[in-house]
């Protein structure tokens, strides 16, 4: 036998035994179909949505969707090194990595997928009903510029709490990540002082407080320790079943992270670009201020046609039928008109 | 005919041990050297100051190592006078006072504790330990030690002492029989010697026991030290991943290996790349120092019972 | 200083093994008592229970009485039995990380001695008395190793003397040692009996003869006979005796 033969027969093999068996009526379809698969990387906040939605899609097209979640920044390296079809990023690309993608591969088009929020979690045993805060206050605890719990400012905001005497302890995330992001964002739309002194990143200088690895080591962190505070992924907050707290927005209201606060600031934006991605601290009475869409990035240009047009398949799927199943697992679907931007990225670059 | 086949293997065996080795070599050549390139860059951006710089902000690109060194030192240390007061202490009551019952319990639970992975060391760690030393421990030690800088300051369970502890656990079944393997090894007839003058049992273990061990045991110590530098993910667990240098034990630090698996898989830009391939670069030198001078000790002692 | 010591009914026990049986036996002052027999006959257990050494090793146990001075060994605290009853052991055994002047001082400051300048001269009276002072006067404060096999045993005897003992055990002393060490040693015991009561294990014949007052021969845990060494190299009254020295036993 001729090797090039064997190796066929195997591969056939191999692929036969892991599908599912394919129905008559879409046999000749999926006979080419199922030797496709498409690769991707990235975001672990958007893992439990993308492996709902990536299944629901094999079951639909018979198209498998890989995706590994790594980290953002590990989505975008992967891009970069162009071992994936697509990643999948909580901050979009940014100059320096733009630059190496440009280089590597061509220009990168990046548009979102959805949409999350940060809560303010804490650990104050005695304390049953929601905290409200407000962007100063966050910023001067996690500035270390207030020391404890009982501290006049917080009570003046919260006059019905019985607020314990307790040390204030900062927990923040030690890996570099999306989520700390987003919140130093937030903070530096607040806080000129933060802007300048700790700036907006995946990984800042913090000036006070301790390190947890990962959303879990975080939650690990704020559930042990009494008197603690930290933001985490509002999805991830709520699971781990932590106390978060209200957040005064730019009306003066005091709104707590749920599905109507977080579409509300996400419409606050008709225009979103990886250029200006930021929403948050966003107007508008019932807005929730610390929000962020999620990215996927891919080469504008693409060596093969046939990934080319299954990736865009794929993706039209995602921000289209993909997005019913976000609520359910708690995430927010993209606003109408998000979704109708990715559309028009999607016809006008690859049709 | 039969002589000659058997020479025949015996040079197979030389040369397949000799390749062995030689790819040994080109092993760790290559790791040093792949480890000295991707950090090239840090390397000439930086130069000495990356060891001795004490700021670590990848937002300013300010890459000093400082921080990390420290931590890794200190908690490393707490660990090993933990490891080595109680180790030695358990291993001079294990060779010395001969209920074979209990000390049969003991090994078998020492060879249990030294087969627990890590991460369990550091759930137990985080979930005993920390708040354990936040709500007793720490301030205990405050409120008795409290004028020493080094007991001072906010309790947070979390921080070096607890890195610190949980290490010198880890490290103690491995000195505990390294020591006991070692006062074995110390000739019954200087024992009885010791007993004949009129010597009690401790004063036998002070007066020839530990003397004839003293070098080695400091090996064994030195071994475990190096073990405990590149301990990982126990330590991140409890030693509140926070790039600071406090005087206090009960503030957080960072560790070189820790802050490596903790920011690696994030890190984007190419200067912070190489400046954590550079932070595994200073571990990989530290950690051979350590091992290098804990062999040398325990040759020696070796090398002096040969003499004797 | 020196006082005889007598053994009552001794029997001795690794385990469940018996290794002594009923051992009666007196060794007086100022005299050598030799004790000889074959390999594994029990000598070395026997004078280990002397000092009560013996029971140090685990699972070890003995019954019977040693007396030393109208005092029942057995009913007083070791530690001071052993003060009493100093020990040299068969291969020379200083302690390897002290000095010279350290090992003869070690059974000094264990009891407690702290002033210099009695230890000074207690470490130097125990070298003479064990004829090393003249070779090691000027390398007091070097290791040991330094010195040959010979001086390492002299020097264990030096550092057994000086904590003043009333009896000295010498366990085959010399049988690691090249003939002229082993000399020396002899000379050594012939020496120091004037004041001690000497216990000498052996199994050179000759050397029983040359040196005892009194010789005692053991076969497997039995003391099977006692006597002068002329009475018992010449006239044996044991018919196991006659063996052993014929070469016909074991
Ligand atoms: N530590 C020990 N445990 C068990 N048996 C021992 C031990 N030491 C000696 N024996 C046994 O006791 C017997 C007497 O030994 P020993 O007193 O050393 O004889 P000798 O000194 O006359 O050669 C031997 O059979 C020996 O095997
Ligand atoms: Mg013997």
């Amino acid at each position: 036998m001729n090797w090039k033969v064997t190796v066929l027969v195997i591969l056939s093999f191999l692929v036969s035994s892991c599908g599912i068996p394919a129905t008559t009526s879409q046999g000749a379809v999926t006979a080419k179909s199922k030797m496709m698969q498409l690769t991707g990387t990235g975001s672990t906040f958007v893992d439990p949505l993308l492996s709902v939605i990536f299944s629901e899609y094999y079951q639909a097209t018979s198209t498998e969707v890989n995706y590994q979640p790594i980290s953002s920044g590990g989505g975008i390296g992967q891009i970069i090194a162009k071992t994936v079809n697509f990643g999948v990023t909580d901050v979009p690309f940014n100059h320096v990595e733009m630059v190496s993608a440009v280089q590597s591969g061509g220009p990168i088009e990046e548009m979102p997928i959805t949409l999350g929020a940060e809560a303010i979690v804490y650990h104050l045993p005695q304390v049953s009903t929601p905290l409200q805060l407000d962007g100063q206050l966050i910023t001067d605890i996690f500035l270390g510029k207030i020391h404890r719990w009982n501290n006049a400012s917080i009570a003046r905001l919260n006059p019905d709490v019985k607020l314990p005497n307790l040390p204030i302890r900062v927990i923040y995330r030690a890996d570099a990540s999306g989520t700390t992001y987003q919140f130093t964002d937030y903070l530096s739309h607040i806080s000129p002082v933060w802007k300048s002194d700790v700036g907006v990143g995946k990984a800042v200088s913090w000036p006070v407080g301790i390190g947890g690895k990962g959303n879990a080591g975080v939650a690990m962190a704020v559930r042990s320790i009494p008197g603690a505070i930290s933001y985490l992924e509002f999805s991830f907050a709520k699971s781990s079943h932590l106390q978060f707290s209200w957040i005064k927005n730019r009306s003066g209201k005091f709104v707590g992270p749920n599905f109507s606060s977080i579409t509300a600031a996400a419409n606050q934006s008709n225009i979103i670009t990886p250029e200006n991605f930021s929403i948050v601290n966003a107007p508008g009475r019932n807005s929730y201020p610390i929000c962020a869409y999620s990215w996927v990035a891919f080469y504008r240009i693409q060596q093969s046609p046939i990934i080319k047009s299954e990736l865009n398949q794929m993706l039209r799927w995602l921000v289209t039928k993909g997005q019913t199943y976000a609520r359910q697992l708690g995430y927010v679907p993209l606003p109408k008109r998000i979704r109708q931007t990715d559309l028009s990225l999607l016809r006008g670059n690859w049709e | 005919m039969n002589k000659f086949r058997k020479h025949d293997s015996d040079r197979l065996f030389a040369g397949a041990l000799l390749s062995f080795a030689l790819i040994l070599v080109l092993f760790i050549f290559v790791i040093i050297s792949v480890l000295i390139e991707r950090s090239w860059k840090s390397i000439t951006t930086f130069g000495f100051s990356f060891l001795t710089g004490q700021t670590w902000n990848p937002l300013r690109h300010m890459y000093g190592s400082l921080p990390f060194l420290y931590g890794t030192l200190i908690s490393s240390l707490i660990g090993l006078v933990l490891a080595t007061v109680v180790g030695g202490g358990t291993a001079i009551l294990l060779t010395q006072f001969n209920h074979l019952r209990f000390v049969k319990l003991a090994t078998f639970l020492l060879d249990v504790l030294a087969t627990i992975p890590s991460v369990v060391y550091g759930l137990w760690g985080l979930f005993v330990l920390v708040p354990w030393l936040r709500n007793t421990g720490e301030p205990f030690l405050k409120a008795t030690l409290g004028f020493v800088p080094l007991f001072s300051g906010q309790v947070w369970g979390v921080g070096l002492l607890a890195a610190g502890l949980i290490l010198g656990i880890m490290m103690l079944p491995t000195i505990i029989s390294v020591v006991r393997k070692l006062m074995d090894q110390v000739p019954q007839e200087l024992q009885d010697g010791a007993i004949a003058l009129g010597a009690t049992r401790t004063e036998k273990v002070r007066m020839v026991v530990l003397p004839y061990a003293r070098v080695g045991i400091l090996g064994a110590v030195f071994l475990s030290f190096g073990r405990a530098l590149g301990e990982t993910i126990a330590v991140t667990m409890v030693i509140g991943n926070s790039p600071t240098i406090s005087s206090s034990l009960f503030q957080p630090g960072d560790s070189l290996a820790s802050v490596l698996v903790t920011q690696f898989l994030e890190a984007s830009t190419h200067l912070y790349l190489s400046s954590l391939y550079e932070i595994g670069l200073v571990l990989l030198i530290v950690a051979v120092l350590f091992h290098s001078v804990s062999k040398f000790l325990v040759w020696r002692v070796s090398e002096r019972a040969r003499i004797a | 200083m020196g006082k005889s010591l007598i053994v009552e009914t001794l029997s001795a026990f690794y385990g469940k093994q018996q290794i002594l049986r009923h051992v009666s036996m007196t060794m007086p002052e100022h005299q050598v008592t030799t004790i000889i027999g074959p390999s594994g006959s029990g000598k070395t257990t026997f004078v280990r229970c002397l000092n009560r050494l013996h029971e140090t090793t685990p699972n070890a146990h003995m019954e019977g009485s040693v007396w030393l001075d109208h005092q029942n060994l057995y009913e007083l605290d070791p530690i001071i039995v052993r003060r009493k009853v100093g020990m040299v052991f068969q291969a020379p055994n200083p302690f390897p990380t002290k000095t010279v002047y350290e090992n003869v001082a070690a059974g000094l400051r264990l009891n407690g001695i702290r002033n210099k300048s009695i230890i000074s001269e207690q470490v130097e009276k125990s070298l003479q008395l064990s004829s090393l002072w003249n070779e090691v006067k000027n390398s007091l404060h070097q290791p040991v190793w330094n010195l040959t096999r010979g001086q390492q045993q002299r020097l264990c005897i030096a550092r057994a003397l000086a904590i003043e003992p009333s009896v000295l055990i010498l366990d085959e002393p010399s049988s690691t040692l090249d003939p002229l060490s082993a000399l020396k040693i002899e000379e050594l015991v012939e020496d120091l009996k004037s004041s001690y009561t000497i216990v000498l294990v052996t199994h050179n014949m000759q050397q029983a003869a040359r040196v005892a007052d009194l010789t005692a021969l053991f076969l497997e845990g039995e003391l099977v006979e006692q006597g002068s060494p002329a009475d018992l190299f010449t006239r044996p009254r044991d018919k196991r005796t006659e063996d052993y020295l014929t070469g016909r036993f074991g």
